[in-house]
């Protein structure tokens, strides 16, 4: 498959710390990509580089981002950096505030693409929001469209912001915790919501997630991150079922556990992953790490376990 | 949405019917009454019992407020000692000269606190921020009555730009009209900047932040319409309240302006009334200025209110 996203030893930091420290990763045409890991990892901060949205006091200090052989960092001029982002959608972390609270569902859907296609007309983009709406499964979408966000419950806002995502025609869809605060009943129709759209041709999805059920309902490809790099990288089955890296392991066996027992048996997974020195050679999970050698805290290199699966890791 | 309008003009009226009896009480407190000071101090007895009897203060306390709610209703505020005019007429008279300071002074305060506050937070940090906040430092510690003269000294005594001293009404010359007031519009506006401009800003910066903001960005909507139609309209209600209750302000608080300027205004008609103890003059205006200032604050309500679609379908709760 072609290469669509790729990020390149990126890295980025604050006035005080790293943030993303050599962060290296690929989307390829047509296939759902996730990065999973404790919040802090660096997860949400990799989205904000590819799409410019970084906190005012996060920049890039170096690496690069191609989107479709473009490099996104460099790109100059708003109408080409206009196209480009035109075919990237994004659902982002709290939907109950991403849409604009002073329009209906109608306006905030139409507003960007009839800024993006100058030539379709407000009706023909409504109609367009309507059947977007009606194909993630929302009934009577035309009383939806005259609504305001706040007549609208989580899960309407979920698929709205979706629907807002796929007004373009996008070729990547980059979604920030899309279950992240949904009761049960709303986060399995969100879970097969975009279970369908990883199935719609020529549309690759990168999912940011640390819920990792939903993961892996979904994936294609995982990788694993940790203090602002990716310790593992795999295909789904290779992550989920053969997990070598310490991180790893402990995600997902803390996923599978029971609430009441993951305080006893992982206490060390409790502690904040942006803790770490980032910009360190050594292995950055050391501190944490059940099975450390003394050569972790020097350096640490990757290990190639298949085509596609490579750890970042001695063990 | 009728309920809640409804609601709110109501407490409106309940807030100016209080008013007004503060207003009755303070100026039956007040030493002297009306018939002394319209007597003077040569007066008769009998001239300040028949002047009593004119003015309706020989009888009751009750019947005396009725009648003065009476009067209020029907905007007969009396006749005023000193001028030996209609009370009514007299404000009336003034009131536009006020008005317009008021009026474009909050304009031009609102407008380039909102040009200068939206490029401040956009550029947090940079030149235009410092700039704005250094200008708020400033703009907050020049009292009125100094910057008032400065302006004379400079425009009016050394370049001859302007001239003082001759009110000129809008119907009679527009340029006349416009050179006349310019200077304490500018003065007034320039104390209403700080704070109006410093609310902007941070206004805009939480907007910034917000979601929406940095995803219709990422939509592609353009940088001036996502300022204009979006990140302003939701900043603002914050900056038009304020603006609204300032505005409010102004039109009883002009008084040194007027005086150093030489305007015909309401703050200098009061300001005679009271050295003269023109009781019925400083009532009249004291509730004029009152009823003026909850009709501000009601209409500042009542436009964010149906500019607000969630306060609409809400009715208003939680205002």
């Amino acid at each position: 498959m072609a290469e669509l996203l790729s990020f390149r030893s990126l890295y980025a930091s604050d006035e005080r710390h790293a943030i993303l420290a050599g962060l290296t990763l690929h989307v390829d045409r047509g296939e759902t990509v996730a990065i999973v890991g404790e919040s802090g990892c660096g997860k949400t901060m990799s989205i904000g580089a590819l799409l410019d949205i970084l906190p005012d006091d996060v920049s890039i200090t170096a690496g690069s981002i191609a989107f479709d052989g473009e490099d996104v960092l460099s790109c100059r001029g708003k109408e080409r950096k206009a196209r480009l982002y035109s075919r990237i959608g994004f659902v982002p972390q709290n939907t109950s505030d991403s849409l604009y609270p002073l329009m209906t569902v109608s306006e905030v859907m139409t507003d960007a693409y009839m800024h993006n296609h100058p030539d379709a007309g407000r009706r023909q983009a409504r109609e367009r929001a309507a059947m977007l709406l009606s194909s993630l499964g929302i009934e009577d979408a035309g009383r939806v469209l005259s609504l305001y966000p706040f007549q609208l419950s989580g899960g309407m806002k979920q698929r709205i912001n979706i629907a807002a995502a796929l007004m373009d025609d996008i070729d990547l869809l980059v979604a920030d915790e899309p279950t992240s605060a949904l009761d049960i009943h709303i986060r399995r129709q969100i879970e097969a919501l975009y279970a369908s759209l990883s199935g719609r041709e020529g549309l690759a999805m990168l999912v940011v997630s640390h819920d990792l059920g939903f993961v892996h309902s979904i994936a294609d490809r995982v990788y694993v991150m940790y203090a602002g790099r990716i310790i593992e990288e795999g295909m789904r089955d290779e992550i989920f079922s053969d997990p070598v890296h310490p991180y790893t392991k402990a995600l997902i066996e803390l996923s599978t556990m029971k609430t009441r027992d993951r305080a006893h048996d992982l206490p060390e997974l409790g502690r904040l992953a942006s803790a770490v020195d980032r910009e360190s050679p050594a292995c950055a999970f050391l501190p944490r790490c059940c099975c450390r050698r003394e050569s972790c805290a020097v350096s640490v290199g990757y290990a190639c376990l298949s085509d596609t699966h490579l750890v970042r890791c001695v063990l | 949405m009728g309920k809640y309008i409804a609601k709110r003009i109501l407490s409106s009226l309940a807030v100016m019917a209080i008013v007004s009896l503060v207003a009755f009480a303070a100026l039956e407190l007040i030493p002297g009454n009306a018939a002394l000071v319209a007597a003077g101090t040569e007066g008769s007895s009998s001239a300040v019992a028949s002047l009593s009897a004119e003015f309706g203060l020989d009888r009751g306390f009750g019947e005396r407020l009725l009648l003065y709610y009476r009067n209020i209703l029907s905007f007969d505020f009396g006749i005023s000692s000193y001028f030996g005019e209609n009370v009514s007429t007299l404000i009336g008279q003034r009131l536009g000269v006020t008005f317009s300071l008021a009026f474009f002074s909050i304009l031009l305060a609102f407008i380039f606190s909102v040009v200068l506050g939206s490029a401040a937070a956009l550029g947090k940090g940079r030149f235009l921020d410092i700039f704005s906040r250094t200008v708020v430092q400033i703009f907050s510690s020049m009292p009125s009555f100094w910057l008032s003269l400065v302006f004379l000294i400079i425009f009016s005594s050394m370049l001859h730009l302007v001239d003082v001293g001759d009110y000129v009404s809008p119907a009679v010359s527009i340029t006349g009209y416009i050179s006349s007031i310019i200077l304490p519009v500018i003065v007034l506006a320039i104390g209403e900047t700080g704070p109006l401009l410093r609310l902007v800003r941070a206004s805009m910066l939480r907007v910034r932040n917000e979601d929406w903001y940095r995803i219709g960005k990422v939509r592609g909507i353009p940088r001036i319409r996502l300022m204009t139609a979006y990140a302003l309209r939701y900043a603002l209600p914050g900056p038009l309240t304020l603006a609204g209750s300032e505005l409010a302000k102004l039109l009883g608080g002009t008084a040194i302006v007027e005086s150093i300027f030489a305007l015909p205004g309401l703050g200098r008609l009061f300001l005679t009334a009271v050295e003269m103890r023109d009781i019925p003059l400083v009532g009249g205006i004291v509730i004029f200025v009152s009823f003026l200032v909850v009709l501000m604050n009601l209409l500042t309500d009542l436009s964010l209110f149906l500019s607000n679609p969630a306060m609409r379908k809400a009715g208003g709760m939680g205002l």
